[in-house]
């Protein structure tokens, strides 16, 4: 049975913990030497029953860190503790019951949708899998309870996936995924492709559900206005490392570090409000390897000092849960009137 | 300078009743204009834009309608005449960059054959011409990437490159559909900035079709909005974001999850999902999902309204004549 009781959160050990977690790949053959830090010295907690924005732009390695924790890849260097558990340091049977607790929503509703497979067998495959002790007719009940719960109908069941519009689909993505009871969802880029007019029903929905369930999210997107709605703390990555993180308050109301700077000056401001100091990046031309020194000083407004095409600064805290990794942490404004003075 | 009228675009599959996925859709775009289409999927936007190139996939066509270009009826043109206005008079930046380009050539080639496709000028003019292209478009050191390859280039720089390939002919409107979705955000911004400020300097005329209602206010004098077909609300850009008209636009301009969104409460959602061409319902196509609608609306298809400035089709107008 699905518990739709609210729950009440309580504090405590965060139910996941990542310690120093590494994905290199290695480019071309084993000689070339070429090494791709897709997620690179990675630490970070996911509360119990909250949501973790992870906010970056592609190749920042946000989605091989997804991955990552949900033992779909295995890391070069670090660890996942899963309530505890470490993730990649447990029997095979253990990793069974792992996986039941973990489960994602893609970004692209068709694509991870069997189009061949009607909504009922593609949100009762799981239960297949992993409650083998359920009778065909438990199953149908539970596939109608999850429709139910996702805002789907009874009909929608025997639908199949080309049937649907793109925000049903990712309802029934959404379904599938709790069909096992988890208690992590990761929702990698899980409204970017649907419908302005749809995206809105989906968040609402997940916000509906977390309460609902006692879910935890993590919520890996690029669009930084739909995680200041949707999580309560966020991580900025670049280039496989986290540059800054922070409650939502920190780091949209007190940014320190001039990607985050960067990426709030590029959405159009709403109507009537005041845009934000415009802080531009250099463009770079795409490259497989990281320059020396900060890995964004090739892109910063102060890019050209010596200890920022020298040292690579560590994540360090400029206030309370509020951490950033650059030399010089400061306002937009200060930055911009520091970069004018050259 | 281009003006379509009474647009419709008919799409037959074998055996079955024809769908209309855009039913009579009438503008015009004056030089130096910005003009946002703006719709969601199967509202029309895209393919009103291939039909103004002659690019309609193959089952589709122009049913009736026409599309004046400085006076010349394009609807009516052989596939020969049609390929010289294309990239010549009217160009277009579609939205993935990566794809639109060919990657075994160097990106200097690339612009070269663009250029010379619509003018008679020698090798070496036509290089000194993609390199003084791919300086205006912000590229940087253009003298050593025009040998370069594709992969070598960001998302952005690639973005730029094609946007040098549409106007080296000065063409008289540009066409940008999605030109910035498939891009980082802090990408966008630049491409949409370099865009401003070449139409300004070309007195270009632009069309911007996305799915971004704020992009295309920030970006454009004037608006339509797309929905099932029609453009179901006009007016100035800036007018029709802060005072919508059209109950679909207001619906939508509420359900954008922006920066200024209260965290602590549920964002007003359009329910249901925007209709597909061959299930458009009676009357108003809006009406299903709209929180104004009436008898009436399911009934009778509203005609265009004049309200507050803007145009739009709807029996009751937010603000404007509602009972």
């Amino acid at each position: 049975m699905i518990s739709t009781d609210p729950v009440t959160i309580s504090d405590g050990a965060p139910l996941v913990v990542v310690e120093g977690l590494s994905r290199h790949f290695r480019l071309g053959g084993r000689s070339s030497g070429r090494i791709v830090r897709a997620v690179d010295d990675v630490s970070l907690e996911l509360a119990r029953g909250a949501t973790l924005g992870l906010v970056g732009e592609s190749g920042s390695g946000k989605s091989t860190l997804a991955r990552l924790l949900l033992h779909l890849d295995r890391p070069t260097a670090g660890r996942v503790l899963f309530d505890g558990t470490d993730v990649f340091a447990t029997s095979s049977r253990e990793l069974r019951r792992l996986r039941r607790e973990m489960q994602i929503v893609f970004q692209d509703p068709y694509a991870s949708l069997n189009k061949r497979k009607t909504v009922e067998q593609i949100v009762s495959f799981p239960l297949l899998v992993h409650e083998r002790t359920l009778t065909r007719r438990e199953r149908g009940a539970r596939v109608l309870e999850l429709l139910a719960l996702v805002g789907l109908r009874p009909e929608h069941a025997a639908a199949y996936p080309r049937q649907l519009s793109g925000g049903q689909c990712q309802r029934v993505s959404i379904a599938r995924a709790l069909a096992l009871n988890p208690r992590l969802v990761v929702l990698d880029e899980a409204v970017s492709a649907v419908d302005v007019s749809i995206q809105a029903q989906i968040l609402n929905l997940l916000r509906d559900l977390q309460q609902r369930l006692a879910l935890t999210y993590l919520f890996v997107t690029h669009d930084l206005a739909v995680v200041r709605y949707m999580a309560g703390t966020i991580a900025v990555m670049y280039l496989g490392r986290i540059v800054e993180t922070g409650p939502r308050e920190a780091l949209f109301g007190e940014p320190r570090h001039p990607y985050t700077h960067a990426l709030l000056a590029s959405i159009p401001p709403p109507p009537g409000s005041q845009p934000p100091a415009e802080v531009v990046l250099r463009e770079t031309a795409a490259s497989d390897t990281l320059p020396p020194g900060c890995r964004f000083h090739p892109r910063c407004p102060l890019g050209e000092r010596s200890v920022c095409q020298t040292v690579d600064p560590p994540l360090q805290p400029v206030a309370a849960g509020h951490s950033v990794a650059c030399h010089f942490p400061q306002s937009a404004e200060s930055l911009l009137a520091e970069a004018g003075r050259g | 300078m281009l003006e379509v009228r009474d647009l419709v675009v008919e799409i037959t599959v074998h055996r079955r009743a024809p769908i209309r996925p855009v039913r009579g859709v009438s503008f015009e775009v004056r030089s130096g204009q910005r003009l946002g289409i703006v719709g969601e999927s199967g509202s029309g936007k895209s393919l009103t834009a291939l039909s103004l190139m002659g690019l309609l996939p193959p089952r589709a066509r122009i049913a009736s309608g026409e599309v004046y270009l400085r006076g010349r009826e394009l609807t009516g043109l052989s596939e020969r005449e049609l390929a010289h206005v294309r990239g010549g008079q009217i160009s277009t930046v579609y939205q993935d960059p990566m794809s639109s380009l060919n990657p075994l050539q160097t990106v200097g080639h690339q612009v070269i054959e663009a250029i010379c496709a619509h003018e008679d000028v020698g090798r070496r003019e036509a290089r000194d011409r993609a390199i003084a292209l791919l300086r205006d478009v912000g590229l940087p050191e253009p003298e050593r990437r025009v040998d370069d390859h594709p992969h070598e280039f960001s998302g952005g720089m690639r973005q730029r490159v094609m946007i040098a390939m549409a106007i080296c002919a000065n063409p008289d409107v540009l066409i940008a559909d999605e030109p910035t979705t498939a891009l980082d955000v802090t990408t966008q911004a630049r491409i949409m900035e370099m865009l401003e400020r070449l139409v300004d300097e070309r007195r270009l005329g632009v069309i911007l079709i996305t799915h971004d209602l704020g992009l295309a206010a920030a970006f454009c004098d004037d608006i339509h909005v797309m929905y099932g077909g029609r453009i179901v609300e006009s007016g100035r850009a800036a007018s029709v974001l802060r005072e919508p008209v059209h109950p679909y636009s207001e619906a939508l301009i509420e359900s954008i999850c922006g920066l200024d969104r209260d965290v602590d409460r549920p964002i007003a959602a359009i329910s249901g999902h925007p209709p597909l061409p061959n299930e458009l319902p009676s009357g108003c196509p809006f009406h299903p999902r709209c929180g104004y609608a009436h008898d009436l609306c399911a009934r009778e298809a509203p005609r265009p309204l004049e309200v507050r400035g803007h145009l739009a089709e709807c029996h009751f107008p937010v603000g404007g004549a509602r009972s």
